[in-house]
């Protein structure tokens, strides 16, 4: 064996020692550190001590293991668990996790204080992390993946378990959060929709108590889920929320929330600083905003091309396409300006032909049939005040406040 | 059952040699995977040293088949060997080191001792699979290859009594026998499947294999399961029976939505997946999506919606069996699928309305999925553009597109007309100089209508229109306008013009070499 003969089996008692004691002292920190995997200290010792003691002694084992009653069974799935992450056997490791997170979940709902919590937190973290791994095991060897999804159903028991009176419900925040992470990787994301319901609606939930990191992380995603259903307004809440209270040290996680926030704000007509894009690495942006400034409606198709696969991969693509309304809203605004400084007089009327010339010279075809098209949805959904007249192919802006502001609108 | 795994024995002594410890290992009970996995009674200690279990390196002994899939050459070919290929169907697929009874082995009972729902695939000693001694040895050489499995069980395919199965089916006729002479005698065939009107006479060439919801397993033979070029000839004699003159549209699409799912079940329940099957599921796909206009076309206004929502449910379901298989199956030609990215076009124009109140995925991540080679693609291409001013709610630039579509790309648009033309009404109304009426002509060629529709859609809008100088015109800022609630019937007859010369042409188009 590998490790030369040093004494695991003592370790692996010591080991079950600190589990007694965190057990026996409600110590519920030290018990999650205890029993994290893929972040954890312990694995390595456990594993060897297992491997160490395999078959001679079995009664020392469930010897030391009563120590830690009632969670002897829980433990001893969970080292199993631990053994096989080690040997990077993801499977079988996951399979072991749910067991002790099945054994721990019937114990922890008897007790009456919410002293395991953070532990609890540890196994819902682990269960989600090892079945993607499991996942990717599965799939390599060509089975059908479904790990993640029996997460995402033991998850669900959990969540009923915490969404209760009591002071548990303050840890319900946290799983939630997990099921959100796995329900956005399946691409159900249907299934959120009975989650959210619990939380916002259940009169148990006082939002503002729960933990301000579960918080953010619930607002980012229900807040993409806001972008999906293409409401904007709800969107940019629940996105600023979660950008407001973030850790302003955190930045990757700051990052994370721009990248969709942008995209809702540009839609609300609000444009980041380059500033703000150069910090957070996030220049694919810039192009976009630059043809918004300008009503570049050539340069915004440009740059949806150019960094096609990041916003597909992200999922904004078809937000940002939208944004062409308001290319359009931009153009007509600059020969408004330009018209005006010509002759105010008449500046307010604007030939559908002038349009024409501009797209043209924008190298985009289009024909003035479309072009009477594209002003009537842009009156019809308030870019621009005015009316246009089929006959005699004009463009009549309201002398009033022709191009009202774009979050006037939803 | 000692032959399915006869391997295991040489393998356990080959591995206790070349390990020092000489613990006491217990003989693999052969065919209880079950026992093993239900611990639960006994609590977990029982099995910590017994089943060795503390040695994770050593091989399992509850699984000599797990075992087995542990050696090295397995990982290093990878998950699909060259020779599981179906697409040789003179060449039986070896059995090979990978054993697709394997997948059970992973479904164990959950902590509280319930196993999940059976795929129907019962590894070792079922009594049932012993029974059929001459196809029994058939079995163990044919495996379907996991992938597929992965295709056809992703759709939510087993909620419609579709299981997955090992079976492979040796019936030749496109009725099993037994279902022929069953309907027979209870007098239950469809008119197309009379001799001569009589409702207790049919034949082999006319009985076609019924769509049933549930099947038990135990009860299912092989002579009652078509093999896959049974199931291309029975699509083939389906298909071609939808120029047919004599009958209504309407009865011959009822027959054949029937039995293309009896298709799509045995093909998903043989797990066939290969080029072949690829084509039939695209066939079906274009068969559903024609009819959908056709039958719009025949009954205008008298058809029931209920029968418009099962056909699109069966378009959307083997929409995505097929899209799932495309990923699952690797295409011969380096460019992948012919009809890869026409299909993903059909299923971008079937989600246009996409929300995320419905249990789809949302467009937004369903695009991340797309391989690049289809997002380049023009089919694609186009049906982007559409999306494109779908959203924007450009109706100039749909109905332009629209004309460019091809038949079954316009009968998927179609399904949108009605709301793209309520739009520009609305924008038109809203937008438009009281005192210049609209050109009633202008508008019905915008919005690829006749000029009498479009009067009548106006009508039905709430807006009146108003007859100057012989020509008709509409007026704007009509506060009358309210939302039709009837959904308009008139075809398009630009899209009508599309379509092939024949029914069968539009759906089998140009066909590939199989």
């Amino acid at each position: 064996m590998a490790y030369g003969g040093y004494d695991w089996n003592r370790r692996l008692g010591d080991y079950i020692s600190s589990v007694a004691d965190a057990l026996n002292s409600q110590n519920g920190g030290q018990l999650s550190t205890l029993i994290s995997v893929s972040r954890g200290s312990y694995c390595n010792v456990v594993a060897a001590g297992l491997d160490q003691n395999k078959g001679q002694d079995v009664n020392r084992l469930s010897r030391q293991l009563e120590k830690v009653a009632p969670l002897g069974e829980m433990l001893g799935q969970h080292m199993r668990c631990m053994q096989y992450f080690v040997n990077r056997r993801f499977v079988d490791s996951y399979n072991a996790l749910e067991k002790s997170a099945n054994a721990f979940l019937q114990e922890f709902r008897n007790w009456e204080s919410a002293w395991a919590m953070k532990a609890l937190h540890t196994v819902a973290y682990e269960l989600r992390t090892i079945a993607e791994m499991a996942d990717k095991e599965m799939a390599s060897n060509g089975k059908i993946p479904d790990k993640l999804k029996g997460a995402g159903s033991f998850l669900m028991k959990v969540f009923g378990a915490l969404a209760g009176k009591g002071p548990k419900r303050v840890g319900a925040l946290y799983v939630t959060c997990q099921l959100f992470k796995i329900y956005f990787k399946l691409g159900t994301v249907h299934l959120c929709r009975s989650v959210i319901r619990s939380i916002e609606t259940a009169r148990v939930f006082d939002f503002e108590e729960f933990p301000i990191r579960d918080r953010v992380t619930y607002m980012y995603y229900t807040g993409r889920l806001e972008v999906f259903n293409d409401q904007f307004v709800l969107a940019d809440q629940k996105l600023m929320y979660a950008l407001v209270h973030c850790d302003p040290l955190k930045k990757n996680n700051i990052r994370m929330v721009l990248k969709y926030l942008i995209p809702v704000k540009l839609s609300l007509g609000v444009m980041p600083s380059k500033l703000l894009l150069e910090r957070y690495g996030l220049l694919e942006y810039k192009e976009v905003i630059q043809a918004l400034r300008t009503g570049d409606i050539r340069l915004l198709r440009q740059a949806l091309q150019t960094n096609e696969d990041q916003f597909l991969r992200s999922g904004v693509y078809l937000v940002l396409e939208k944004l062409e309304l308001q290319c359009y809203r931009r153009l007509m605004r600059k020969i408004h300006i330009i018209q005006k400084q010509k002759d105010p007089g008449r500046a307010h009327q604007v030939k559908m032909d002038c349009v024409l010339k501009a797209l043209k010279w924008l190298n985009i075809e289009m024909d003035i049939d479309e072009v009477e098209c594209i002003m009537a949805i842009l009156i019809y959904r308030n870019y621009i005040k005015g009316y246009f007249s089929h006959k005699s192919k004009v463009v009549v802006l309201s002398k009033q406040d022709p191009f009202p502001a774009l979050t006037a609108m939803t | 059952m000692a032959d399915t795994f006869p391997a295991s024995h040489g393998d356990m002594s080959r591995q206790s040699n070349s390990h020092d410890n000489n613990r006491d290992v217990p003989k693999p009970s052969s065919s209880n995977n079950n026992n093993n996995n239900n611990n639960n009674s006994h609590g977990e200690f029982d099995s910590i040293g017994r089943h060795g279990f503390m040695d994770a390196r050593n091989s399992h002994q509850q699984n000599s088949s797990r075992k087995r899939n542990n050696r090295p050459t397995f990982w290093q070919r990878g998950p699909i060997a060259p020779s599981m290929s179906w697409r040789d169907q003179s060449r039986l697929a070896e059995m090979g080191s990978r054993n697709s009874y394997d997948i059970p082995d992973d479904v164990h009972g959950d902590a509280a001792g319930r196993r999940p729902q059976s795929t129907g695939t019962q590894p070792n000693a079922e009594p049932h699979w012993e029974k059929g001694g001459k196809w029994r040895s058939r079995s163990n050489k044919s495996v379907p290859p996991v992938r597929a499995l992965a295709a056809y069980s992703d759709v939510g395919v087993q909620d419609e009594g579709n299981l997955v199965t090992s079976i492979v089916g040796t019936c030749q006729d496109m009725c099993p026998v037994r279902e022929r002479e069953q309907r027979q005698r209870l007098r239950d065939l469809a008119i197309f499947e009379r001799i001569n009107g009589k409702t207790d006479e049919t034949s082999a060439t006319l009985a076609v294999k019924r769509f049933c919801r549930t099947i038990a397993v135990a009860e299912l033979q092989p002579s009652d399961v078509r093999p896959q070029h049974v199931l291309w000839e029975t699509l083939q004699y389906l298909l071609e029976m939808t120029d047919r003159r004599d009958c209504t549209f309407e009865s011959v699409h009822a027959f054949l939505f029937d039995r293309t799912r009896a298709v799509r079940q045995e093909l998903s329940m043989q797990c066939i997946a290969n080029s072949q099957a690829i084509t039939m599921i695209e066939e079906i796909v274009r068969f559903h999506i024609m009819s959908e206009r056709e039958l719009q076309e025949q009954i205008a206004g008298l058809r029931n919606d209920a029968d418009s929502q099962l056909n699109l449910q069966q378009l959307s379901k083997s929409l995505l069996t097929l899209l799932n298989l495309y990923s699952a199956v690797e295409a011969e030609a380096s460019s992948g699928w012919a009809h890869e990215a026409e299909f993903h076009g059909y299923y971008v124009l079937l989600n246009l309305g996409d929300r995320g109140h419905s249990k789809a995925e949302p467009l937004a991540l369903w695009f991340r999925r797309v391989r690049s080679l289809v997002l380049q693609a023009p089919a694609f291409m186009y049906c982007r553009r559409v999306l494109r001013c779908y959203r924007s709610g450009n109706y100039k630039g749909f109905f332009d597109l629209a004309q460019k579509a091809s038949y079954l790309q316009g009968c998927l648009m179609e399904l949108y007309f009605g709301e793209i033309r309520t739009l520009a009404l609305r924008a038109i109304n809203c937008g438009g100089y009281k005192t210049h009426p609209f050109l009633l002509g202008d508008i019905a060629e915008l919005l690829l209508m006749k000029e009498d529709d479009t009067e009548e859609f106006c009508k039905t809008h709430g807006l009146i229109t108003c007859l100057d100088k012989g020509q008709l015109y509409l007026t704007a800022k009509q506060t009358t306008f309210s939302p039709s609630i009837q959904t308009f019937r008139h075809q398009c007859s630009l899209i009508s013009r599309k379509r092939a010369p024949t029914f069968f042409q539009e759906i089998v188009g140009v066909r590939d070499k199989n």
